[in-house]
């Protein structure tokens, strides 16, 4: 991997923005993941937090850094590569998505409601792996990147008002799924039962970043059975260790 | 341990503390104070640790029940105070006996007040921070009935506390701004920005809208952080100012960055109100 080209900002009075060109392969992916559990090791007494994205990580202090100092530390990473280590106990989650031609009114209407057209990109969506990338925007809202580009749908103009709990959309080239009824700008292509984020846990997130994801096509009949599985506290879905790493 | 019983839950009252740390990379927002000068106030005045949890107050207050002596402090906006009847005085501690109510009223002047009270509130911790925000927390607001736990301190009247002179911060309608990550998007429309009146819109606690006649074309960009104070700027031209309990990642444009003190300010501020951006001098 060639050295990652990073710019470097401050953001308010306690955070510093890196910004680089968007990761978006997944042995790139991965070694961004390690730099991150790198710095958060590296900067453990100072850090509060660290939210990164597909092109940016928002280093959050407890108290105002001097970005110079913290700019040298990182490039000194990234100069080393000392930060390629190991992601150890990734998992594979094989998630169940209903694909019901009721649940993905926003599919159907990017394909002006060729429904030949809605059922074979659900297909080509369950053959892909994609990993769990960052979570971001409302508790436990993961992205997960490996969508094939021409899969890519584009953002809705306007946000629809509600977006329901558990819908698998995508935004761009990012998938995404709606962890609790919220308004939403990506196109819904079906719905989930699973819960990712469950507040009571001392583990709200069961998926890890790094996590592999893939999907597993379920009847509505069955959704609505998970769906009761669910609501009693339960994650009724395999997974197992993912061994292929990059 | 005391109780306080609800006896009328006001507009929107929240338990809010120093906020979730720390968990934003798992897409929990932060959750602290709207108003973070007040909030620290009030709490300085009961020589409380800084961070305690205080019951933030939105334009009608609550009242509350105590069973316990103890002592509370309100903050932040000017908002009707009386305890047993009689007018109290924010910004100055308030000794509390068993059986007390207190009452808060309307806000005459702002949006947000906040009361503090001695120790602390003690409501459950989820992740790290006692603050409301549905669906980490069961409720986002107090309800009628609710109980808030606290503990008693009869040994109140003899206890020392700070006097200060009441700030007006959250009057003033010029707010300081600094450039934001994507800020050369409107670098050449930034006259209608700066020193412009600006009408405040819709608003709670996620953030606030405010209008523009910016214009800028839909750029596509990846999602990337958003901090409290952050200002938006969707294609349409509304400014969004991500506030307490914003969300931590976000896909429009960056342009402008509010500070603590500048977000204190815009939370004491209604729909309908003007302001000023104004730039923040190195």
């Amino acid at each position: 991997m060639s050295k990652l080209k990073c710019t470097y900002q401050s953001f308010g009075d306690l955070a510093i923005l890196v910004d680089f060109p968007p990761v978006e392969d997944q042995t790139s992916l991965a070694n961004l993941l390690k730099l991150q559990t790198h710095l958060r090791n590296l900067f453990k007494h100072e850090l509060e937090d660290l939210v990164f994205t597909f092109n940016s990580m928002c280093l959050h202090f407890k108290k105002p850094p001097k970005l110079a100092f913290i700019k040298e530390k990182i490039e000194h990473v990234l100069r080393n590569g000392s930060h390629k280590a190991e992601l150890l106990f990734r998992k594979h989650w094989e998630i169940p998505v209903c694909f019901d031609l009721s649940l993905c009114a926003d599919l159907i209407e990017h394909f002006d409601g060729d429904i030949e057209q809605v059922t074979d990109y659900q297909q080509i969506i369950c053959l892909q792996d994609y990993l769990l990338g960052f979570y971001g925007f409302m508790p436990g809202f993961c992205y997960l990147s490996g969508l094939p580009k021409d899969l890519a749908i584009k953002r809705k103009a306007s946000p629809s008002r509600t977006t329901a709990r558990g819908s698998l959309a995508v935004g761009g080239r990012q998938l995404g799924i709606y962890p609790q009824d919220s308004p939403g700008g990506w196109c819904v292509i079906g719905r989930t039962p699973i819960r990712f984020f469950d507040a009571t846990k001392d583990q709200p997130l069961f998926a890890q970043i790094g996590d592999i994801i893939s999907f597993k096509p379920v009847t509505l009949e069955h959704f609505n059975k998970l769906q009761e599985l669910v609501d009693l506290g339960m994650l009724p879905m395999k997974n197992s260790i993912y061994h292929g790493d990059n | 341990m005391a109780t306080i019983k609800v006896i009328d839950s006001g507009f929107s009252t929240a338990v809010i503390d120093w906020g979730r740390r720390g968990f934003q990379s798992s897409g929990v927002p932060v959750s602290g104070p709207m108003d973070q000068i007040s909030f620290k106030l009030a709490n300085s005045i009961l020589n409380n640790f800084e961070g305690a949890a205080c019951l933030e107050c939105t334009l009608l207050g609550p009242t509350l029940q105590f069973d316990a002596p103890t002592v509370v402090c309100l903050t932040g906006a000017d908002m009707e105070i009386s305890l047993n009847g009689e007018a109290e005085q924010s910004y100055k501690p308030i000794l509390i006996q068993a059986g007390d109510e207190l009452k808060l009223g309307k806000c005459i002047d702002g949006v947000r007040s906040y009361l503090a009270i001695k120790h602390g509130f003690h409501s459950p911790e989820v992740l790290g921070s006692k603050s409301f925000f549905y669906p980490v927390t069961e409720q986002s607001f107090l309800t009628q009935g609710n109980t808030l736990e606290y503990s008693a301190d009869d040994r109140t009247k003899h206890q020392m506390y700070v006097r200060i002179k009441t700030p007006d911060h959250w009057k003033k309608e010029h707010l300081w701004v600094r450039k934001g990550p994507e800020w050369a998007l409107v670098e050449d429309q930034i006259d209608q920005l700066i020193d412009k009146p600006l009408i405040i819109g819709p608003n709670n606690r996620m953030g606030y809208r405010i209008e523009s006649q910016l214009e800028h074309e839909p750029t596509g960009m990846y999602s990337s952080a958003v901090i409290m104070g952050t200002v938006q700027l969707t294609p349409s031209g509304q400014l969004l100012v991500a506030a307490a309990d914003c969300q931590v990642t976000g896909g429009y444009p960056r342009v402008l960055l509010l500070d603590q003190i500048g977000m204190s300010m815009l939370s004491q501020k209604r729909t309908g109100q003007t302001i000023y951006f104004n730039w923040k001098k190195a």
